[in-house]
């Protein structure tokens, strides 16, 4: 495994999270979507990204449990069914890019609240904080 | 091999297949006796061709079988030989070997050797003696050539080519064999001298006797961008003259024969193409998909242009309308590029006719109307499997033995037509035939002994036809190889759907049988009627409705929860899309809004929705490509307001009702 690995850091329930920076493709304002019928409601909908339709998904909806009108749209690719994808999460804020050194990945303890999230990969520390690290490619968007 | 040569390759590939093609159908028009030297011709040029380039690859295989067939080809040419149908069945044959071969050739497999040795064999035995002997005796018999004419004509630039053609020409008179070499310079501009152009032009009279292969090889570095080379050998009957090679004069056989084929065959008006990636012509339809979206965002501004001063909204009006104009004619063009007449999947059946009706000792005439009726490539290649499996139904549940038919008073011979037109917004293409027809009972019969259908049940005729089309269904008596084997009814329907279109089947016992196959006439691109729901906007495809009515109150009916409309005297179901895409949004009152009725194959049904807006062409994107299919929806669309739309899928929506 690399040693460092650069991350996104985003906020998501008052915690701190990273993903992979290599998977996302831009972030953007929350806009108003089209909605999918007969869709779950963490599927806000589709948006046009210049000519793509792209499904927007909110991980505060589909893990939180709680809606909010704030929030930002950040658009990576995830790989479904040997598939590659273009999605939007929407989460809390984005906060940063670090650098996260993979050695010191901590499994997430067990029956700690955040082993509920299928896309833990594991913890790490960045300048004293405790970041969430995401495997995306472990969340079921698509299904019904 | 290197990058260069593959490309060769491939592109010999494609030509062969497509000679292939050619060989077949023309086989098929050969008549018996005495051939026809015009189609034996064609089919000779194609053979001749294919067993040139494959030199070039080394493809050794296919040199020798071609080289076996030239001959008994020859041998008809020269009319030597006469057509009969065993020759021609033989011929045939040896195309499929051919085709066995360059598949795997193309696949870098290994080559079914046992079947292209028996093949050797059996033409080999219509030679009559091993092909050796007769090729040797024909070339014996061949005019003896006593030298050649050889025209070079230096392009323009020729000097930039860098190959000194006075060394070439020198060498040729060294050639073995060669007893003299007259050479004449002409003058072979009519333009102004420039002193780096090439104005000069050679005729060259060699005598002796020499193969042209010895002397194509000496002008082996010329290629027809630099210099015009053409070979006719000179005979003692010098009648007997003929072109054999133009442009690159050491160029593969292929090339030669087809000089000779324009120069001998009828002339024929060819419109001249080139060969384009399909990735290429997706992106490019792609981009005017863009350019479409972003021409009628445009146009939205076109209303507010009266707020500005007269002159200039006049101005900005008409650009705007040359915009719309051009951009619809680019799109027109472009999605044309992508249409190829559907004869590409027609000049199949032919070919399985004759061998299902050879096959199953019956007498069948194969009609085919519309083969230049053009479909989406797309289309094209997911329709031919589905229509040969009909055709191959057809024959052999169809059309009955010419003796039943005879009994029954018809004609011995039975008639497959197979007819593509446009209809509407769709192509429709038709599969009709003059045989026994669906024996209903019989298919009920079997539903029931599979278990799909009750003893007892009573369904409608219609609803006995669609069994057809479950998996494992085949009511055929005997399974022969020709089918009744179950599968693919089920899976002519699934690619039929795949392609967004729909089969339907009319039979009538002893009459025959009608499979009706309706298509979107592109993919891309659907004209769409939008509707609103609340503050959602749904597109329909504008060719499947029928009309739209403002529900009157005393027409609706209540049945079980389920409501329907009496639209004049007959009652249609109402789809509710709020309800049915679970939508809290837009009217509940029928009487407030607007029913949309609609046709989707057979079924007519109301669809209700606020408002209804403008009608305007859409470009069909995928939800598959970044979410997954949704059930009632079979695409989605950006807006002239750059929002995205989704469009209905009204087959889905029709299903919902049952």
């Amino acid at each position: 495994m690399e040693e460092n690995k650069q991350i996104l850091t985003f906020i998501l329930n008052n915690e701190i999270y990273g993903i992979d920076i290599l998977r996302i493709q831009e972030i953007k304002d929350v806009e108003k979507c089209t909605p999918i019928p007969n869709a779950p409601e963490w599927t806000l909908g589709v948006i046009n990204l210049r000519g793509s339709v792209v499904p927007i998904f909110d991980l505060r909806r589909m893990f939180f449990n709680y809606a909010s009108e704030e929030g930002v749209i950040i658009v990576l690719r995830v790989e479904n069914g040997g598939k590659s994808k273009v999605v939007g999460i929407v989460v809390d804020a984005v906060s940063n890019t670090e650098f996260a050194n993979m050695t010191e990945l901590q499994p997430a303890p067990k029956g700690d609240v955040h082993s509920a999230h299928v896309f833990v990969d594991g913890l790490v520390s960045i300048d004293g904080r405790m970041v969430i690290l995401t495997d995306i490619d472990k969340i079921n968007f698509f299904r019904e | 091999m290197d990058e260069l040569m593959l490309v060769f390759r491939q592109t010999y590939l494609e030509e062969s297949f497509e000679g292939l093609a050619a060989m077949e159908s023309n086989l098929l028009t050969l008549p018996e006796g005495t051939p026809n030297t015009e189609v034996v011709n064609t089919i000779f040029r194609a053979a001749h061709s294919m067993k040139g380039g494959a030199g070039t690859f080394g493809f050794a295989e296919l040199i020798h079988l071609t080289h076996i067939l030239e001959t008994l080809l020859d041998e008809m040419r020269s009319g030597k030989r006469n057509v009969t149908t065993e020759n021609r069945e033989t011929l045939l044959e040896s195309v499929d070997v051919l085709r066995i071969i360059l598949t795997a050739y193309q696949n870098a497999e290994p080559i079914e050797m046992t079947r292209v040795k028996s093949m050797e064999v059996k033409l080999e035995a219509i030679l009559g003696g091993s092909a050796a002997d007769i090729t040797a005796a024909a070339a014996a018999e061949k005019p003896e050539i006593i030298g050649y004419d050889i025209h070079l004509s230096p392009s323009d630039d020729y000097f930039e080519s860098g190959i000194d053609l006075i060394k070439l020409l020198h060498e040729l008179g060294r050639t073995k064999g060669i007893k003299n070499t007259i050479i004449n310079t002409r003058l072979n501009s009519d333009k102004a001298l420039q002193i780096e152009h090439c104005v000069l032009a050679f005729d060259v009279q060699v005598e002796g006797s020499v193969e042209l292969e010895q002397i194509q090889e000496v002008f082996e570095w010329l290629d027809s961008d630099n210099c015009h080379v053409s070979i006719t050998p000179i005979t003692l009957q010098a009648t007997a003259k003929e072109v054999v090679s133009s442009g690159t004069a050491g160029a593969s056989s292929s090339e030669a024969s087809k000089t000779a084929a324009t120069a001998t065959a009828a002339p024929q008006q060819q419109e001249s193409s080139i060969r384009v990636s399909i990735s290429k012509i997706d992106q490019m339809v792609d981009m005017v998909g863009e350019l479409v979206i972003a021409q009628s965002m445009l146009s939205r501004f076109g209303a507010l242009a009266d707020q500005l001063n007269a002159t200039w909204a006049d101005e900005l009006k008409e650009g705007l309308l040359d915009i719309e104009r051009h951009t619809r004619a680019m799109q027109e063009s472009v999605m044309s590029i992508r249409m190829m007449p559907i004869s590409f999947a027609f000049n199949r059946m032919p070919r399985i006719v004759h061998d299902v009706s050879g096959k199953l000792e019956k007498e069948i005439e194969l009609v085919m109307e519309g083969e230049n009726t053009e479909v989406d490539k797309t289309v094209l290649e997911k329709l031919t499997d589905p229509l040969v499996h009909i055709i191959r139904n057809s024959v052999d549940h169809g059309i009955e033995k010419p003796d039943v038919r005879e009994a029954n008073g018809k004609p011995r011979k039975g008639t497959v037509r197979l007819s593509a037109f446009h209809a509407g917004g769709n192509i429709v293409i038709q599969i009709k035939d003059n045989g026994a027809g669906i024996r209903l009972d019989k298919v009920r019969q079997k539903a029931i002994d599979v278990g799909v259908l009750l003893e007892g049940q009573v369904v409608s005729e219609k609803e006995i036809i669609d069994l057809i089309f479950h998996a494992g269904f085949s009511t055929a008596d005997v399974v022969t190889d020709v089918s009744g084997r179950g599968v693919g009814m089920d899976v002519v329907r699934r690619n039929i759907r795949e392609l967004g279109g729909t089969i339907e089947v009319q039979t009538e016992q002893g009459k025959g049988s009608v499979f009706t196959i309706r298509l979107p006439l592109t993919l891309a691109i659907l004209d769409g009627q939008l509707a609103k729901v609340g503050d959602e906007t749904y597109i329909f495809p504008l060719a499947s409705i029928v009309e739209s009515v403002l529900p009157a109150p005393d027409h609706i009916k209540s049945v079980k929860g389920n409501y329907l409309y009496r639209l004049r005297d007959v009652y249609i179901p109402i789809v509710r899309l709020n309800e049915f895409f679970n939508r809290p949004n837009g009217k509940t009152e029928l009487t407030a809004g607007l029913l949309v009725v609609v046709e989707n194959g057979d079924k007519r049904f109301g669809v209700f929705v606020d408002t209804l807006e403008s009608q305007q062409q859409v470009v069909i994107k995928s939800l598959d490509t970044n979410y997954r299919k949704v059930n009632g929806i079979s695409g989605a669309t950006i807006m002239g307001d750059g929002r995205v739309a989704m469009i209905l899928d009204l087959t889905e929506l029709s299903q919902e009702i049952d």
